[in-house]
Protein backbone atom coordinates (compact mmCIF):
# COMPACT_ATOMS: atom_id res chain seq x y z
CA UNK A 1 0.00 0.00 0.00
CA UNK A 2 1.30 3.45 -1.14
CA UNK A 3 1.59 6.26 1.08
CA UNK A 4 2.07 10.31 0.43
CA UNK A 5 1.65 12.69 2.89
CA UNK A 6 0.47 16.02 2.50
CA UNK A 7 0.14 19.50 4.07
CA UNK A 8 -2.15 22.02 1.93
CA UNK A 9 -1.90 25.90 3.23
CA UNK A 10 -5.17 27.72 4.37
CA UNK A 11 -8.10 25.41 5.45
CA UNK A 12 -7.53 22.43 4.28
CA UNK A 13 -6.62 19.72 6.43
CA UNK A 14 -3.52 17.19 7.24
CA UNK A 15 -4.20 14.23 5.03
CA UNK A 16 -2.44 11.25 3.70
CA UNK A 17 -3.26 9.26 0.82
CA UNK A 18 -3.14 5.82 0.27
CA UNK A 19 -3.43 3.46 -2.47
CA UNK A 20 -6.20 1.00 -2.09
CA UNK A 21 -5.84 -0.50 -5.18
CA UNK A 22 -4.65 -0.75 -8.28
CA UNK A 23 -4.06 -1.57 -12.08
CA UNK A 24 -7.91 -1.09 -12.32
CA UNK A 25 -8.93 -0.60 -16.30
CA UNK A 26 -10.54 2.90 -16.27
CA UNK A 27 -12.15 2.45 -13.38
CA UNK A 28 -15.78 4.16 -13.07
CA UNK A 29 -17.79 3.36 -9.73
CA UNK A 30 -17.70 2.25 -6.43
CA UNK A 31 -19.72 0.92 -3.81
CA UNK A 32 -19.14 0.24 0.03
CA UNK A 33 -20.27 -3.40 1.36
CA UNK A 34 -21.83 -3.92 4.53
CA UNK A 35 -19.17 -6.31 5.31
CA UNK A 36 -16.47 -3.96 3.95
CA UNK A 37 -15.76 -4.85 0.65
CA UNK A 38 -15.70 -2.22 -2.34
CA UNK A 39 -17.15 -2.86 -5.39
CA UNK A 40 -15.99 -1.23 -8.23
CA UNK A 41 -16.34 -0.76 -11.82
CA UNK A 42 -13.83 -0.54 -14.64
CA UNK A 43 -15.35 0.85 -18.06
CA UNK A 44 -14.42 -2.23 -19.92
CA UNK A 45 -17.33 -4.61 -18.50
CA UNK A 46 -15.92 -5.70 -15.12
CA UNK A 47 -16.81 -5.49 -11.50
CA UNK A 48 -13.84 -5.84 -9.18
CA UNK A 49 -14.47 -6.72 -5.24
CA UNK A 50 -11.70 -5.35 -3.01
CA UNK A 51 -11.65 -6.99 0.23
CA UNK A 52 -9.53 -6.63 3.65
CA UNK A 53 -7.63 -3.64 1.08
CA UNK A 54 -6.88 -6.73 -1.65
CA UNK A 55 -8.43 -6.34 -4.77
CA UNK A 56 -9.47 -9.96 -5.98
CA UNK A 57 -7.45 -11.13 -9.14
CA UNK A 58 -11.33 -12.25 -10.47
CA UNK A 59 -14.43 -10.54 -11.48
CA UNK A 60 -17.95 -10.39 -9.93
CA UNK A 61 -19.55 -12.67 -12.60
CA UNK A 62 -22.79 -12.58 -14.51
CA UNK A 63 -22.45 -9.22 -15.80
CA UNK A 64 -24.42 -8.32 -18.88
CA UNK A 65 -22.41 -7.83 -22.03
CA UNK A 66 -21.22 -4.00 -22.39
CA UNK A 67 -20.37 -1.60 -25.48
CA UNK A 68 -16.91 -0.83 -24.33
CA UNK A 69 -15.94 2.45 -26.87
CA UNK A 70 -14.31 5.42 -26.47
CA UNK A 71 -16.85 6.91 -23.31
CA UNK A 72 -19.10 3.57 -22.98
CA UNK A 73 -18.60 0.71 -21.05
CA UNK A 74 -19.59 -0.42 -17.39
CA UNK A 75 -20.02 2.81 -15.65
CA UNK A 76 -21.75 3.13 -12.56
CA UNK A 77 -23.12 1.15 -9.84
CA UNK A 78 -24.89 1.16 -6.55
CA UNK A 79 -26.84 -0.40 -3.72
CA UNK A 80 -30.64 -0.29 -3.31
CA UNK A 81 -30.79 1.14 0.25
CA UNK A 82 -32.40 -2.20 1.68
CA UNK A 83 -28.73 -3.67 0.15
CA UNK A 84 -28.82 -6.15 3.26
CA UNK A 85 -32.22 -7.61 2.67
CA UNK A 86 -32.66 -8.18 -0.91
CA UNK A 87 -28.46 -8.19 -1.85
CA UNK A 88 -29.67 -5.89 -4.68
CA UNK A 89 -26.96 -4.29 -7.02
CA UNK A 90 -28.55 -1.80 -9.69
CA UNK A 91 -25.55 -0.34 -12.44
CA UNK A 92 -25.65 1.36 -15.40
CA UNK A 93 -24.01 0.77 -18.79
CA UNK A 94 -24.04 1.56 -22.56
CA UNK A 95 -25.33 -1.11 -24.28
CA UNK A 96 -26.05 -2.20 -28.40
CA UNK A 97 -23.47 -1.05 -30.70
CA UNK A 98 -21.59 1.45 -32.92
CA UNK A 99 -24.61 2.10 -35.13
CA UNK A 100 -27.33 1.79 -32.63
CA UNK A 101 -26.59 1.89 -28.52
CA UNK A 102 -27.52 3.52 -25.28
CA UNK A 103 -27.37 3.86 -21.67
CA UNK A 104 -29.19 0.66 -20.08
CA UNK A 105 -29.97 0.18 -16.40
CA UNK A 106 -30.20 -3.36 -14.53
CA UNK A 107 -30.15 -5.01 -11.66
CA UNK A 108 -29.30 -8.29 -9.83
CA UNK A 109 -28.83 -10.24 -6.62
CA UNK A 110 -25.05 -10.45 -5.55
CA UNK A 111 -24.47 -13.69 -4.13
CA UNK A 112 -20.55 -14.11 -3.02
CA UNK A 113 -19.04 -13.06 -6.02
CA UNK A 114 -22.15 -13.86 -9.18
CA UNK A 115 -24.64 -11.79 -10.12
CA UNK A 116 -28.34 -13.57 -10.12
CA UNK A 117 -31.84 -12.83 -11.72
CA UNK A 118 -30.34 -9.87 -13.98
CA UNK A 119 -33.25 -7.93 -15.17
CA UNK A 120 -33.19 -4.91 -17.63
CA UNK A 121 -35.41 -1.84 -15.82
CA UNK A 122 -34.76 1.13 -17.92
CA UNK A 123 -33.24 1.68 -21.50
CA UNK A 124 -32.53 5.41 -22.99
CA UNK A 125 -34.44 5.47 -25.98
CA UNK A 126 -34.12 6.53 -29.03
CA UNK A 127 -30.43 4.31 -29.73
CA UNK A 128 -27.36 6.67 -31.13
CA UNK A 129 -25.08 6.13 -33.20
CA UNK A 130 -21.93 8.14 -31.28
CA UNK A 131 -20.14 5.94 -28.46
CA UNK A 132 -19.97 9.38 -25.91
CA UNK A 133 -21.84 11.31 -23.71
CA UNK A 134 -23.81 8.66 -22.04
CA UNK A 135 -24.56 10.45 -18.60
CA UNK A 136 -25.41 7.10 -16.63
CA UNK A 137 -24.82 7.78 -12.84
CA UNK A 138 -27.62 6.56 -10.56
CA UNK A 139 -28.84 7.87 -6.81
CA UNK A 140 -31.90 6.80 -4.66
CA UNK A 141 -34.33 9.18 -3.49
CA UNK A 142 -35.46 8.91 -0.18
CA UNK A 143 -38.38 7.60 -1.06
CA UNK A 144 -36.99 4.04 -2.87
CA UNK A 145 -37.48 5.41 -6.00
CA UNK A 146 -33.92 5.83 -8.69
CA UNK A 147 -32.98 8.85 -9.92
CA UNK A 148 -30.67 7.93 -13.32
CA UNK A 149 -28.91 10.71 -15.49
CA UNK A 150 -28.69 10.21 -19.04
CA UNK A 151 -26.74 12.07 -21.68
CA UNK A 152 -27.80 13.76 -24.86
CA UNK A 153 -25.22 11.30 -27.22
CA UNK A 154 -23.25 14.74 -28.41
CA UNK A 155 -24.99 14.85 -31.96
CA UNK A 156 -28.24 15.18 -30.25
CA UNK A 157 -27.99 18.39 -28.15
CA UNK A 158 -31.16 19.50 -28.85
CA UNK A 159 -33.16 16.32 -27.97
CA UNK A 160 -32.11 17.53 -24.78
CA UNK A 161 -35.32 19.78 -25.30
CA UNK A 162 -37.67 17.41 -26.45
CA UNK A 163 -40.00 15.83 -23.97
CA UNK A 164 -40.40 13.13 -26.30
CA UNK A 165 -37.13 11.27 -26.30
CA UNK A 166 -34.78 10.38 -23.00
CA UNK A 167 -31.36 11.83 -24.10
CA UNK A 168 -30.08 14.67 -21.72
CA UNK A 169 -32.20 14.40 -18.73
CA UNK A 170 -33.12 12.76 -15.60
CA UNK A 171 -35.08 10.06 -15.15
CA UNK A 172 -37.27 8.42 -12.07
CA UNK A 173 -38.54 5.58 -12.12
CA UNK A 174 -38.97 2.92 -9.18
CA UNK A 175 -36.68 0.25 -8.09
CA UNK A 176 -38.47 -2.61 -10.56
CA UNK A 177 -38.30 -0.36 -13.55
CA UNK A 178 -42.10 1.10 -12.92
CA UNK A 179 -42.73 4.67 -13.38
CA UNK A 180 -44.18 6.51 -10.87
CA UNK A 181 -47.50 8.00 -11.20
CA UNK A 182 -46.21 11.50 -9.70
CA UNK A 183 -43.66 11.84 -12.66
CA UNK A 184 -43.76 15.70 -13.57
CA UNK A 185 -44.59 14.69 -17.30
CA UNK A 186 -46.54 11.75 -16.16
CA UNK A 187 -49.96 13.53 -17.93
CA UNK A 188 -48.50 15.33 -20.86
CA UNK A 189 -49.11 13.87 -24.08
CA UNK A 190 -46.23 13.08 -26.20
CA UNK A 191 -44.13 13.16 -23.25
CA UNK A 192 -42.13 10.20 -21.81
CA UNK A 193 -43.33 9.97 -18.39
CA UNK A 194 -39.78 8.61 -17.10
CA UNK A 195 -38.35 12.25 -17.22
CA UNK A 196 -37.72 14.08 -14.18
CA UNK A 197 -35.59 17.17 -15.59
CA UNK A 198 -34.94 18.23 -19.00
CA UNK A 199 -31.99 20.36 -20.60
CA UNK A 200 -28.67 18.40 -19.77
CA UNK A 201 -25.55 17.55 -21.76
CA UNK A 202 -23.53 15.21 -20.28
CA UNK A 203 -24.16 14.47 -16.15
CA UNK A 204 -21.60 13.00 -14.45
CA UNK A 205 -22.17 13.39 -10.72
CA UNK A 206 -25.94 12.69 -8.68
CA UNK A 207 -26.10 13.57 -4.92
CA UNK A 208 -29.17 12.99 -2.98
CA UNK A 209 -29.16 15.05 0.47
CA UNK A 210 -31.46 13.30 2.09
CA UNK A 211 -31.26 15.43 5.29
CA UNK A 212 -32.27 18.94 3.61
CA UNK A 213 -33.87 17.12 0.31
CA UNK A 214 -31.83 17.97 -2.04
CA UNK A 215 -30.64 16.62 -5.44
CA UNK A 216 -27.55 17.72 -6.61
CA UNK A 217 -25.82 17.35 -10.22
CA UNK A 218 -23.44 18.34 -12.24
CA UNK A 219 -22.67 17.61 -15.78
CA UNK A 220 -19.79 18.50 -18.61
CA UNK A 221 -20.43 21.55 -20.74
CA UNK A 222 -18.66 22.06 -23.88
CA UNK A 223 -15.70 24.07 -23.82
CA UNK A 224 -16.33 25.59 -20.37
CA UNK A 225 -19.86 25.85 -19.05
CA UNK A 226 -19.51 22.65 -16.68
CA UNK A 227 -22.42 23.14 -14.46
CA UNK A 228 -23.43 22.09 -10.58
CA UNK A 229 -27.41 22.11 -10.34
CA UNK A 230 -29.77 21.91 -7.64
CA UNK A 231 -32.70 19.65 -9.43
CA UNK A 232 -36.42 20.13 -9.00
CA UNK A 233 -38.85 17.66 -10.75
CA UNK A 234 -39.92 19.16 -14.43
CA UNK A 235 -37.26 21.94 -14.65
CA UNK A 236 -35.50 22.44 -17.71
CA UNK A 237 -31.52 22.87 -17.08
CA UNK A 238 -31.15 24.46 -20.31
CA UNK A 239 -28.80 22.25 -22.41
CA UNK A 240 -28.27 23.71 -25.14
CA UNK A 241 -30.64 26.74 -25.45
CA UNK A 242 -28.29 28.21 -22.40
CA UNK A 243 -25.15 27.82 -21.77
CA UNK A 244 -21.76 28.78 -20.55
CA UNK A 245 -20.27 27.66 -23.02
CA UNK A 246 -18.70 27.09 -26.50
CA UNK A 247 -18.24 24.28 -29.21
CA UNK A 248 -15.26 22.90 -29.17
CA UNK A 249 -14.68 24.51 -32.89
CA UNK A 250 -14.85 28.36 -31.62
CA UNK A 251 -18.07 28.31 -32.31
CA UNK A 252 -21.38 29.20 -30.27
CA UNK A 253 -23.61 26.82 -28.86
CA UNK A 254 -25.94 29.45 -28.09
CA UNK A 255 -26.17 33.59 -27.94
CA UNK A 256 -27.63 32.79 -24.69
CA UNK A 257 -26.74 31.82 -21.25
CA UNK A 258 -29.68 32.57 -19.67
CA UNK A 259 -33.32 31.71 -21.28
CA UNK A 260 -36.80 32.57 -19.58
CA UNK A 261 -38.02 28.93 -18.42
CA UNK A 262 -34.68 27.17 -18.03
CA UNK A 263 -32.80 27.04 -14.68
CA UNK A 264 -29.25 29.30 -13.95
CA UNK A 265 -26.21 26.66 -12.17
CA UNK A 266 -25.51 26.89 -8.57
CA UNK A 267 -22.26 27.01 -9.44
CA UNK A 268 -20.74 26.73 -13.66
CA UNK A 269 -17.53 26.58 -14.40
CA UNK A 270 -14.93 28.34 -16.76
CA UNK A 271 -12.66 26.84 -18.55
CA UNK A 272 -14.23 23.24 -17.57
CA UNK A 273 -12.90 21.01 -14.90
CA UNK A 274 -14.98 17.93 -16.67
CA UNK A 275 -16.71 17.17 -12.98
CA UNK A 276 -16.83 13.44 -12.60
CA UNK A 277 -17.96 11.70 -9.67
CA UNK A 278 -20.03 13.48 -6.55
CA UNK A 279 -20.04 12.84 -2.88
CA UNK A 280 -21.35 14.83 0.40
CA UNK A 281 -18.74 14.68 3.33
CA UNK A 282 -20.02 13.07 6.26
CA UNK A 283 -17.55 11.91 8.88
CA UNK A 284 -15.49 12.50 11.63
CA UNK A 285 -12.17 12.25 9.67
CA UNK A 286 -12.68 15.52 8.75
CA UNK A 287 -14.86 17.84 11.16
CA UNK A 288 -14.46 21.18 8.81
CA UNK A 289 -15.81 19.44 6.32
CA UNK A 290 -18.81 18.17 7.05
CA UNK A 291 -22.11 19.00 4.70
CA UNK A 292 -19.30 20.16 2.20
CA UNK A 293 -19.93 19.00 -1.71
CA UNK A 294 -16.55 16.72 -3.37
CA UNK A 295 -16.33 17.03 -7.11
CA UNK A 296 -14.29 14.88 -8.82
CA UNK A 297 -12.96 17.26 -11.70
CA UNK A 298 -11.06 15.09 -15.09
CA UNK A 299 -9.61 17.67 -16.67
CA UNK A 300 -8.73 19.68 -13.57
CA UNK A 301 -6.91 16.82 -11.89
CA UNK A 302 -8.32 17.65 -8.72
CA UNK A 303 -11.24 17.51 -6.36
CA UNK A 304 -13.21 20.51 -5.82
CA UNK A 305 -14.74 20.73 -1.87
CA UNK A 306 -17.76 23.09 -1.88
CA UNK A 307 -18.76 24.71 0.94
CA UNK A 308 -22.16 27.07 1.75
CA UNK A 309 -23.50 29.81 3.81
CA UNK A 310 -26.85 29.85 4.20
CA UNK A 311 -27.76 27.93 1.45
CA UNK A 312 -25.61 29.90 -0.86
CA UNK A 313 -21.96 28.66 -2.15
CA UNK A 314 -19.61 29.59 0.24
CA UNK A 315 -16.35 28.75 -1.11
CA UNK A 316 -14.52 26.25 -3.16
CA UNK A 317 -10.76 24.58 -2.45
CA UNK A 318 -9.11 22.57 -4.81
CA UNK A 319 -8.17 19.50 -3.39
CA UNK A 320 -5.20 16.53 -4.06
CA UNK A 321 -4.12 18.05 -6.89
CA UNK A 322 -0.79 17.22 -6.35
CA UNK A 323 -1.96 13.34 -7.17
CA UNK A 324 -1.73 15.12 -10.78
CA UNK A 325 -4.51 12.58 -11.89
CA UNK A 326 -8.05 12.54 -13.68
CA UNK A 327 -10.43 11.91 -10.65
CA UNK A 328 -13.09 9.97 -11.74
CA UNK A 329 -15.42 9.24 -8.91
CA UNK A 330 -15.15 10.49 -5.66
CA UNK A 331 -16.96 8.60 -2.44
CA UNK A 332 -17.20 9.11 1.75
CA UNK A 333 -16.47 5.67 3.15
CA UNK A 334 -18.51 4.54 5.85
CA UNK A 335 -15.59 4.93 7.71
CA UNK A 336 -15.97 8.58 7.27
CA UNK A 337 -12.77 8.67 4.50
CA UNK A 338 -12.50 10.09 0.76
CA UNK A 339 -12.18 7.49 -1.85
CA UNK A 340 -10.87 8.13 -5.48
CA UNK A 341 -10.79 6.85 -8.46
CA UNK A 342 -8.50 7.70 -10.96
CA UNK A 343 -9.00 7.68 -14.52
CA UNK A 344 -6.21 5.65 -16.13
CA UNK A 345 -5.87 2.25 -17.90
CA UNK A 346 -3.48 1.60 -14.41
CA UNK A 347 -6.84 3.22 -12.45
CA UNK A 348 -6.17 3.33 -8.51
CA UNK A 349 -8.48 3.31 -5.53
CA UNK A 350 -7.28 5.95 -3.52
CA UNK A 351 -8.32 6.64 0.30
CA UNK A 352 -7.33 9.77 2.14
CA UNK A 353 -7.31 9.76 5.63
CA UNK A 354 -6.25 12.64 8.23
CA UNK A 355 -2.59 12.36 9.15
CA UNK B 1 10.76 41.68 -59.36
CA UNK B 2 10.90 39.43 -61.83
CA UNK B 3 7.49 37.39 -63.82
CA UNK B 4 7.93 34.11 -62.08
CA UNK B 5 7.71 36.03 -58.41
CA UNK B 6 5.15 38.37 -59.23
CA UNK B 7 3.04 35.61 -60.29
CA UNK B 8 3.81 33.41 -57.04
CA UNK B 9 2.70 36.69 -55.42
CA UNK B 10 -0.55 37.01 -57.00
CA UNK B 11 -1.29 33.31 -56.38
CA UNK B 12 -0.84 33.47 -52.74
CA UNK B 13 -2.76 36.86 -52.38
CA UNK B 14 -5.75 34.77 -54.26
CA UNK B 15 -5.38 32.21 -52.11
CA UNK B 16 -5.21 34.06 -49.17
CA UNK B 17 -8.33 35.79 -49.94
CA UNK B 18 -10.21 32.51 -51.09
CA UNK B 19 -9.45 30.87 -47.57
CA UNK B 20 -11.08 34.28 -46.03
CA UNK B 21 -13.84 34.03 -48.68
CA UNK B 22 -14.19 30.46 -48.14
CA UNK B 23 -14.60 30.50 -44.31
CA UNK B 24 -16.65 33.43 -44.15
CA UNK B 25 -19.36 32.06 -46.07
CA UNK B 26 -18.91 28.47 -44.61
CA UNK B 27 -19.08 30.45 -41.09
CA UNK B 28 -21.94 32.50 -41.67
CA UNK B 29 -23.74 29.36 -42.93
CA UNK B 30 -22.99 27.47 -40.44
CA UNK B 31 -24.18 29.57 -37.70
CA UNK B 32 -27.37 30.21 -39.10
CA UNK B 33 -27.74 26.31 -39.30
CA UNK B 34 -27.36 26.27 -35.55
CA UNK B 35 -29.64 29.22 -34.68
CA UNK B 36 -32.10 27.23 -37.08
CA UNK B 37 -31.73 24.15 -34.72
CA UNK B 38 -32.67 26.27 -32.04
CA UNK B 39 -35.60 28.33 -33.46
CA UNK B 40 -37.16 24.76 -33.83
CA UNK B 41 -37.05 24.64 -29.93
CA UNK B 42 -38.84 27.84 -29.70
CA UNK B 43 -35.51 29.71 -29.29
CA UNK B 44 -36.34 32.80 -31.11
CA UNK B 45 -32.99 34.72 -31.84
CA UNK B 46 -33.25 38.76 -32.67
CA UNK B 47 -31.91 40.28 -35.45
CA UNK B 48 -29.13 41.94 -32.91
CA UNK B 49 -28.47 38.65 -31.40
CA UNK B 50 -27.98 36.57 -34.76
CA UNK B 51 -25.20 39.32 -36.36
CA UNK B 52 -23.41 39.60 -32.49
CA UNK B 53 -23.51 35.44 -32.88
CA UNK B 54 -22.44 35.32 -36.51
CA UNK B 55 -19.65 37.71 -35.93
CA UNK B 56 -18.25 35.76 -32.87
CA UNK B 57 -18.29 32.40 -34.35
CA UNK B 58 -16.48 34.20 -37.36
CA UNK B 59 -13.82 35.06 -35.06
CA UNK B 60 -14.30 32.12 -33.57
CA UNK B 61 -14.11 29.26 -36.12
CA UNK B 62 -11.77 31.35 -38.21
CA UNK B 63 -8.76 32.41 -35.80
CA UNK B 64 -9.31 30.37 -32.39
CA UNK B 65 -6.90 27.39 -31.98
CA UNK B 66 -9.51 24.71 -31.06
CA UNK B 67 -7.89 22.52 -27.88
CA UNK B 68 -9.49 19.53 -29.69
CA UNK B 69 -8.33 20.23 -33.63
CA UNK B 70 -5.28 21.67 -32.73
CA UNK B 71 -6.16 23.98 -35.87
CA UNK B 72 -8.66 27.07 -36.10
CA UNK B 73 -11.34 25.66 -38.81
CA UNK B 74 -10.29 28.61 -40.57
CA UNK B 75 -6.52 27.29 -40.74
CA UNK B 76 -7.81 23.88 -41.60
CA UNK B 77 -9.89 25.24 -44.56
CA UNK B 78 -6.28 26.73 -45.92
CA UNK B 79 -4.63 23.21 -45.81
CA UNK B 80 -7.28 21.79 -47.14
CA UNK B 81 -7.76 23.98 -50.18
CA UNK B 82 -4.00 24.38 -50.10
CA UNK B 83 -3.55 20.68 -51.32
CA UNK B 84 -6.69 20.74 -53.42
CA UNK B 85 -5.58 23.90 -55.56
CA UNK B 86 -2.45 21.91 -55.93
CA UNK B 87 -3.96 18.84 -57.24
CA UNK B 88 -6.79 21.06 -58.96
CA UNK B 89 -3.56 22.43 -61.18
CA UNK B 90 -2.38 19.37 -62.19
CA UNK B 91 -5.55 18.02 -63.28
CA UNK B 92 -6.75 20.87 -64.78
CA UNK B 93 -3.52 20.85 -67.01
CA UNK B 94 -4.47 17.78 -68.66
CA UNK B 95 -8.09 19.40 -68.96
CA UNK B 96 -7.72 23.10 -69.56
CA UNK B 97 -11.51 23.67 -71.11
CA UNK B 98 -12.72 22.12 -67.57
CA UNK B 99 -10.25 24.05 -65.23
CA UNK B 100 -13.20 26.28 -63.37
CA UNK B 101 -15.39 22.88 -62.47
CA UNK B 102 -12.12 20.98 -61.33
CA UNK B 103 -11.16 23.84 -59.09
CA UNK B 104 -14.69 24.03 -57.74
CA UNK B 105 -14.57 20.36 -57.50
CA UNK B 106 -11.35 20.06 -56.23
CA UNK B 107 -12.33 22.77 -53.08
CA UNK B 108 -15.61 20.96 -52.41
CA UNK B 109 -14.20 17.60 -52.06
CA UNK B 110 -11.76 19.37 -49.72
CA UNK B 111 -14.37 20.32 -47.32
CA UNK B 112 -15.94 16.86 -47.62
CA UNK B 113 -12.41 15.09 -46.64
CA UNK B 114 -12.09 17.59 -43.75
CA UNK B 115 -15.61 16.83 -42.11
CA UNK B 116 -15.10 13.09 -43.30
CA UNK B 117 -11.78 13.40 -41.63
CA UNK B 118 -12.81 14.62 -38.18
CA UNK B 119 -15.44 12.20 -37.89
CA UNK B 120 -12.89 9.47 -38.17
CA UNK B 121 -10.95 11.06 -35.40
CA UNK B 122 -13.57 11.61 -33.11
CA UNK B 123 -16.32 8.81 -33.93
CA UNK B 124 -18.59 12.19 -33.92
CA UNK B 125 -19.88 15.09 -35.99
CA UNK B 126 -17.90 17.76 -34.17
CA UNK B 127 -18.72 20.62 -36.40
CA UNK B 128 -22.67 20.86 -35.19
CA UNK B 129 -23.55 22.62 -38.21
CA UNK B 130 -22.91 20.04 -40.25
CA UNK B 131 -24.93 16.95 -38.79
CA UNK B 132 -27.75 17.72 -40.95
CA UNK B 133 -27.79 17.51 -44.47
CA UNK B 134 -28.43 20.80 -45.43
CA UNK B 135 -25.97 21.73 -42.91
CA UNK B 136 -23.06 19.34 -44.69
CA UNK B 137 -23.76 20.89 -47.94
CA UNK B 138 -23.76 24.39 -47.01
CA UNK B 139 -20.30 23.69 -46.01
CA UNK B 140 -18.96 21.91 -49.33
CA UNK B 141 -21.41 24.58 -51.20
CA UNK B 142 -18.57 26.84 -49.20
CA UNK B 143 -15.71 24.99 -50.56
CA UNK B 144 -17.35 25.56 -54.10
CA UNK B 145 -17.39 29.35 -54.12
CA UNK B 146 -13.98 29.35 -52.79
CA UNK B 147 -13.07 27.15 -55.41
CA UNK B 148 -14.59 28.42 -58.01
CA UNK B 149 -13.46 32.29 -56.97
CA UNK B 150 -9.92 31.24 -56.89
CA UNK B 151 -10.13 29.69 -60.55
CA UNK B 152 -11.35 32.96 -61.96
CA UNK B 153 -8.98 35.17 -60.06
CA UNK B 154 -6.11 32.90 -61.20
CA UNK B 155 -7.25 32.32 -65.12
CA UNK B 156 -4.53 32.19 -67.59
CA UNK B 157 -4.68 35.12 -69.29
CA UNK B 158 -7.28 34.91 -72.43
CA UNK B 159 -9.53 32.69 -70.42
CA UNK B 160 -13.05 33.77 -70.20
Amino acid sequence: MGLLTHQQPGNAADYVTEVVAEALSFPWAMAFLPDGGILVTERDGRIRLVNNGQLTKSSISGVPSTFVRSQGGLLDLRLHPKFSDNQALYFSYAHGGPEANGLRVARARLVENTLYDLETIFSVEPLKDTPVHYGGRLAFLPDGTLLITTGDGFEYREDAQRLDNLLGKTVRIRDDGSIPADNPFVDVGGARPEIWTLGHRNPQGLLVDATLGLVYLHEHGPMGGDELNILQPGKNYGWPIATYGMDYTGARISPYTDWPGTEQPLIYWVPSIAPSGLAQYAGEAFPDWQGNLLVGALAEKAVRRISFQGGLVDEQEVLFAELDERIREVSVGPDGFIYLLTDSLEGRLLRIRPK
Amino acid sequence: MNLATKHLLHLFAVFAVTVVLTTTVASVAGTQVVLAQLDALGVSVSIADRINTTWQDLLGLGLFISPVLGFSYGAIIAIGLFIAFISAGIVSHWLPTLRKIVYTVAASVAIMTILVVSYQIFEVVLFAFARTPFGYLSQVGAGAIGGWFFSVLTAPKGDA
